[in-house]
């Protein structure tokens, strides 16, 4: 039972909440309750000596309904919103963005809930479905705060319907003690996982990332909808497929305790199995190459929200560049507010380098669309989980 | 409180089963919506066979058989043992202990093993200390750390009912047979197990169909290899949003499981009559109901 063990540490200190994930995989109520606990037991410890707030208006809803990841963002956060602003916040969890789309669209604008946070390939069908309320950027004063490289993206031009939470990317850890190839690109990823590493490797539970490993060691764009880059893929999937040992979202923390050898990691969760490793040195961390991803959560109000100026205000809240460098400490993505790197090393946060990226680094990435390629996708995908077990 | 438990019956479990065949004809229209039912068509069940999860189920069946055979034979001595030999005064305390772990949530339970049966965790660590082993242990995310799962699992409710039968069963019966001068095997052959064949049947049906549906022990510890028909399913619903693929699916495995219990069935059906045809003694009637 030192999980559950380990789950308690978490409401008790930041260093060991880093060892969260992100997406924590439980889903449903399980983690609904586990959140609704954190919100209970977490102690009103600074109620912040500076006014972060510049859009405080007496016309605040006293509550705030999220649809949102699990633990993926300081539970002493929204304590601290509560104490400032007012608003109690309450969180229900999805475990992906078709599932909380899904719950939208049946509930036709009566979910109840004020804030979902979807990935940004999602945002234009949502808006199409009518999903999304249009932002009025005035009551988002702090907006001003995002560098202009994460506002204005390609799914949402003017930032009409979204604002940027944090982005990430993806790579891997490798154990070097036990593999000695060194791995620089995606293409070395896939020639260790089906020979040095073969039946010791786990591959994320996310279609489109695993997409991402065969079209980005094949210099193919991951957006493509030929039929031939397709069928080209579905044929690596069964290939693939025996080396597998696990299709595991959260590879990071478990990463020594399972004794993976080579392991497909989303970034963040990359640094929290550094902060949780005995022996660092023992393991790498590589970036995706030469293309990866870059993915990005964004704050939405969702159509029918009933809270609507709470959820502006809680924007806001969290754009304030101190609640920013707090949560960035908490989840290990980058938040995209100016300055929030200096002060991430000022403040002594570990592992920088899996949080922030160098223009050139950051030229490798690219964000998915989805287009008509995706439900055959998804389909690839879950068809090379079943093979696996062949 | 005074309707039938017909209206129950129908409502909560023959209307949502018909409700998956009736999705299982229909199709997902676009991203954004699960299900469509304007066409009706096979194509799921097409889709489904056409894929790798035919595997999958041939798997899921082989855990589901040697998972509930392991209980069998696992229950069925300490059901026996507890029974006949233990005194009655702890019959109750080893009963509870038995069904202490129902108290725990299921998800929770199986989580446990994850933890000892890692590589750097006790099982492990214990095994390499004795020098059983010489490296860690790498059971986890495995198909025998399923069936391990499995069996642990669903073995209180193997347990249960054959104790509940051979509780019953009167001490007298096997005196009987013994002063008739049959030996323990022959009493327990003529005697004791065809009393117990209820319990024993409740006991394999009571296993057999839960854990074919099972999809926890599989998700927790299975990793890739161990996958099982219902982990296939419910990612049919939860991430491929496909609710016609997803019940067509569900549908498969249902007709798999009625399909191995009336096999199982008719082949004890079988046993039974040969068995009966050739022990036929003439006796007078009396003894026959004895039996």
């Amino acid at each position: 039972m030192s999980d559950s063990d380990e789950g308690l540490k978490i409401l008790a200190s930041v260093e060991s909440a880093q060892r969260i994930s992100r997406r924590a995989f439980m889903g449903g109520s399980v983690v609904a309750a586990f959140s609704g606990s954190i919100l209970l037991s977490a102690c009103s410890t600074s109620t912040g000596g500076a006014a972060s707030s510049g859009a405080a208006s007496p016309t605040l809803e006293d509550q705030l309904e999220f649809f949102h990841w699990a633990q993926y963002d300081d539970p002493k956060l929204f304590k601290k919103f509560t104490n400032e602003l007012g608003p109690v916040t309450h969180i229900d969890t999805y475990t992906s963005n078709e599932n909380a789309i899904t719950k939208l669209v049946a509930a036709q604008g009566s979910s109840g809930y004020d804030i979902v946070v979807p990935t940004g390939p999602y945002i234009p069908q949502m808006v199409a479905n009518n999903l999304l309320q249009e932002l009025d950027l005035s009551k988002i004063p702090n907006f001003q705060n995002l560098e202009t490289v994460f506002t204005n993206q390609p799914w949402d031009p003017g930032n009409k319907h979204s604002v940027c939470k944090d982005w990430g990317t993806v790579g891997w850890i490798v154990d070097k003690s036990q593999i000695s190839t060194p791995i620089n690109t995606w293409k070395d990823f896939i020639n260790v996982a089906m020979t040095e590493a073969s039946g010791n490797v786990s591959l994320l539970d996310a279609q489109n990332e695993v997409m991402g490993v065969y079209f980005w060691a094949n210099g193919i764009d991951w957006t493509t909808t030929n039929p031939a880059d397709l069928d080209a893929y579905e044929a690596w999937t069964l290939q693939m497929a025996p080396h597998v040992k696990a299709f595991e979202s959260y590879p990071g923390y478990q990463f020594a305790q399972l004794g993976y050898g080579l392991s497909h990691v989303w970034n963040g969760d990359a640094r929290q199995g550094f902060n949780s490793f005995k022996d660092p040195s023992r393991y790498a961390w590589g970036l995706g190459s030469p293309n990866t991803e870059l993915w990005m959560d964004n704050w939405t109000i969702v159509q029918g929200a009933p809270h609507p100026e709470a959820a502006y205000a809680f924007i806001n809240f969290i754009l304030d560049p101190k609640n920013s460098l707090q949560d960035l400490a908490f989840h290990g993505y980058n938040t995209g507010i100016t300055g929030v790197k200096e002060a991430a090393q000022a403040a002594g946060i570990p592992y920088l380098d899996m949080i922030f990226f160098d223009p050139a680094q950051l030229a490798t990435m690219h964000a998915q669309e989805i287009n008509s390629a995706f439900d055959r996708e998804v389909q690839i995908f879950l068809n090379m989980k079943n093979a696996a077990g062949a | 409180m005074a309707l039938p438990a017909w209206v129950w019956f129908l409502s909560f479990f023959t209307l949502p089963v018909l409700w998956i065949v009736y999705y299982s004809f229909g199709y997902k229209p676009d991203i954004y919506h699960p299900i469509a039912t304007d066409k009706l068509s096979l194509h799921s069940y097409h889709e489904a066979f056409s894929r790798a999860f035919v595997h999958v189920f041939s798997q899921t069946l082989q855990i589901s058989i040697i998972g509930t055979t392991l209980c069998l034979l696992i229950g069925f001595p300490f059901a026996y043992w507890l029974a006949t030999r233990v005194s009655p005064r702890w019959r109750g305390v080893l009963l509870g202990l038995v069904v202490v772990p129902f108290f725990v949530n299921f998800l929770v339970r199986t989580v446990g093993w994850l933890i000892l049966l890692s590589p750097a965790g006790p099982v492990s660590s214990l095994l390499q200390r004795w020098g059983v082993r010489s490296e860690p242990l790498h059971l986890l995310q495995t198909r025998g750390a399923v069936q391990l799962g499995v069996v642990y699992n669903y073995l209180a409710l193997m347990i249960l009912p054959l104790f509940v039968t051979l509780d019953r069963l009167d001490p007298a019966m096997r005196e009987a047979s013994k002063d008739l001068g049959a030996n323990r095997a022959k009493t327990f052959r003529q005697i004791t197990l065809p009393l117990a064949a209820p319990g024993i049947v409740a006991g394999l049906l009571l296993v057999f169909i839960p854990l074919t549906g099972d999809y926890i022990t599989a998700l927790v510890l299975g990793g890739a290899k161990g996958n099982m028909a219902g982990v296939v399913v419910a990612s049919q619903f939860t991430v491929a949003q496909d609710w016609a693929l997803g019940a067509a699916q569900a549908v498969i495995l249902i007709a798999m499981i009625m399909g191995t219990v009336a096999v199982f069935g008719l082949f004890a059906l079988a046993i039974r009559t040969i068995v009966r045809a050739s022990r036929r003694i003439t006796l007078p009637p009396v003894a026959e109901e004895a039996v």
